[in-house]
């Protein structure tokens, strides 16, 4: 295979990362019900917080804790304002997110532009010299690993474990799962404090691995990408890890096109086709045009088509749930 | 009852005391920002000094508040509309920036005599506006694609549009992209002759909160996008053309956000430049959560975000403080006032429940149903809550 693809798909691996680890964490918390909108500060806060860390302490372990306990925190106010106060949790999770981004301006402006310690780059033995495949998933960061074992793993747990079943029915039915004997507030919020750790986690991997450093505002925007991802994931761990590939990959496929002068569109547009490409192929799904085209398929494979084109969210998202 | 419970079911029943979680808010964001000085050795006097000498002590000084206020209370009003019917236009943003947009278009490429100029200037405006939002609106309704995430995707493809105008099409020559050429002198609104404002920016606004007011206090419009805030399904049985009502509300709200875009670039800037919005948007939209839908209450809270806001660039360049420290300010004001109203409306609950058992004679009150609400229909603080 060519090597600049080569190198290209492992760009895409890396860079997706981020993504994907938050989009998988908003799954996670969208799953059991609960919007966590304050992903787009949570993030900022969270890579600005785990660079400094880094930078006064020295150690990359601190780094990522702070970070993640940072995203576990916000995330548990969402929740608990729902639970305890019946707040909206659009509202509480809006203002969180401009909340954070604010605090990641004014504290880490001490930070921007300091030089940082990299996560170490840790290639795996035996799989590194598979060809293609090994520079393209094994020879990254841990981190990277694993963003690529947590949508199996996500997958597996939500899909294939009696927990995993629990989980989806605080989503989709929280007083149904009451009845099965499901402590539906408990487990919501052990569900949302791992999302939002898992949040946490993606700023870390930003500002100590995919854009080493921080800057006000370097991530920016990403947080409300991670959250169209899930939408335009169906809210299923690996079409999300698809969706968070794709944007990365249409980056990248801009990048390559402004370089080598292949099309000759400004980046501007070419950075709009991701957004449409997502919106296009949302209304495909969710207006009822995929499925009256369903006809054309042949039988046998209709149910199959029909499971993938689906893209229906938890039915009890963003409800509260009281004991009868 | 122990004393302490008897004054917070006291405090939670007096209607005179709703109040009470703005000033409670008001209280933990000051202690915040206290802290947050302190551990930056600022004086608290001296952000409190410069924040007055650069907003309210001199008259330019004022007016500039006033000119930063106008397209905050513009959005606002768009805002009430719907957030009255439930919906989280979040998009806002991008509303604005394709307002700014259409402007732009016709100040830099049509030539007319003045009122004409200026009238389709503020004209395309708002209808770049209020068709970005529309298309959300007609997403949501036609496409099944929720208006947040739609909202959100079209403020990135403003956002980039707009970018790509300023290094393209509309880039003055040798420019690095960050904005346009100024406006001839015909295209730009006029402004009052003792003060730097804008007459015409000022009767839309006033023209725009009073249509509001009495739109959501006294129309049957009014009354049905009620309806849809606290539940849009049983206002659909019921009869109110759900649909229509979202297309609508989505379309005013747009075209005042438009005009607000075209108010920055028309007369605040007379160009325009990258970042159009500046935020303004999403401080309208915790404008309006603060006011808790309260259209009364939406000027005065405008005016003082607005004045704060005009206060955050001297407070880089005097005391060396970043301007997101109003922001921060802002933002924990706003999830103070969130959190305190919560509590508020839990403890009213709780004594209404407990009047009801008295009343019922110490028999329990049947157990309250499993609440399923829809995102957008519920709460105290949220599009329908009012």
């Amino acid at each position: 295979m060519d090597p600049v693809l080569t190198s290209t798909l492992a760009d895409i691996v890396r860079n997706a990362a981020p993504l994907l680890i938050a989009s998988q964490g908003e799954l996670i918390t969208e799953r059991a019900g609960v919007v966590n909108l304050s992903l787009d500060g949570t993030i900022l806060l969270a890579a600005m917080a785990a660079f400094a860390v880094t930078y006064n302490t020295g150690s990359l372990g601190m780094g990522i804790a702070v970070a993640m306990l940072i995203g576990m925190l916000v995330a548990l106010i969402v929740i608990s304002a729902s639970v305890f106060l019946k707040l909206n949790q659009i509202a509480v999770g809006f203002v969180l997110t401009l909340l954070c981004a604010d605090l990641s301006t004014f504290f880490g402006r001490k930070y921007s532009g300091q030089q940082g310690t990299e996560i170490p780059y840790t290639p795996i033995p035996i799989l590194e010299n598979i060809p293609v495949m090994g520079e393209v998933f094994f020879q990254h960061n841990i981190l990277i690993y694993f963003s690529l074992l947590l949508v199996i793993f996500v997958w597996l747990w939500t899909y294939h474990t009696r927990l995993g079943l629990s989980l989806r029915g605080l989503g989709e039915h929280p007083a149904a799962a009451y009845v099965r004997g499901t402590r539906v507030q408990l487990w919501r919020f052990v569900y949302v404090a791992a999302g939002g750790a898992l949040v946490g986690l993606a700023g870390a991997s930003y500002s100590l691995s995919v854009k080493l450093g921080w800057r006000e505002g370097s991530t920016l925007g990403n947080g409300w990408i991670a959250l169209a991802i899930v939408i335009f994931g169906g809210w299923r761990p690996f079409r999300i890890a698809f969706g968070a590939y794709f944007i990365v990959g249409l980056r990248a496929l801009a990048l390559y096109f402004q370089q080598e002068d292949v099309l000759n569109l400004p980046i501007q547009i070419i950075n709009m086709t991701p957004w449409v490409l997502m919106l296009v192929t949302l209304i495909f799904v969710t207006s009822g045009l995929a499925e009256s085209l369903l006809v054309l398929v042949p039988p046998r494979w209709r149910p199959a088509a029909q499971n993938l084109l689906r893209a229906k969210p938890p039915a009890a998202l963003g409800s509260n749930f009281e004991r009868s | 009852m122990t004393a302490f419970r008897k004054i917070l079911i006291q405090i939670s029943s007096s209607t005179v005391l709703g109040i009470l979680p703005l000033l409670v808010g008001i209280q933990v964001a000051l202690v915040a920002i206290l802290l947050i000085l302190n551990n930056e050795n600022v004086e608290p006097r001296a952000v409190y000094d410069l924040i007055y000498e650069r907003t309210l002590s001199l008259p330019e000084n004022r007016a500039n508040v006033v000119d930063f206020w106008l397209p905050i209370l513009l959005c606002c009003c768009g805002l009430l509309l719907t957030f009255t019917a439930g919906l989280w236009n979040i998009g806002i943003e991008g509303q604005i920036t394709m307002g700014a947009v259409g402007a732009t278009s016709i100040a830099l490429f049509v030539e007319l005599p003045r009122n004409e100029q200026i009238f389709t200037e503020l004209f395309m405006a708002g209808a770049a506006g209020g068709a970005w939002a529309l298309f959300t609106g007609v997403m949501r309704t036609r496409g099944g694609v929720n208006e947040i995430f739609g909202g959100v995707a079209m403020n990135f493809l403003a956002s980039s549009f707009s970018s790509y105008l300023l290094v393209a099409p509309w880039s003055p020559p040798n420019a690095t992209g960050s904005a346009t050429v100024r406006f001839p002198e015909n295209a730009i609104l006029p402004s009052m002759d003792d003060y730097r404002l804008s007459p015409i920016t000022m009767y839309i606004t006033l023209t725009a909160f009073i249509f509001v007011l009495l739109t959501l206090s006294g129309s049957r419009w009014g009354l049905q996008l009620r309806a849809m805030g606290k539940n849009e399904k049983s206002a659909q049985m019921l009869g109110v053309p759900t649909e229509r009502n979202i297309w609508l509300a989505m379309l005013i709200c747009g075209i005042m956000a438009g005009l607000a875009g075209g108010h920055l670039v028309l007369f605040r800037r007379a160009n325009l430049p990258a970042n159009v919005s500046g935020g303004i948007g999403f401080l309208s939209l915790l404008v309006v959560l603060l006011a808790s839908i309260r259209v009364r209450w939406v000027p005065f809270v405008s005016f003082a975000f607005a004045l704060l806001y005009s206060a955050g660039l001297p407070l880089r360049t005097r005391l060396q403080l970043d301007a997101s420290l109003i922001g921060i300010f802002l933002g924990i004001l706003v999830f103070c006032v969130l959190i305190f109203d919560g509590v508020r409306q839990r403890l009213k609950e709780r004594v209404e429940q407990r009047k009801l058992l008295a009343a019922s004679g110490g028999e329990k009150s049947p157990p309250p149903p499993t609440v399923e609400i829809q995102i957008g229909q519920e709460a105290s603080s949220g599009p329908g809550s009012n």
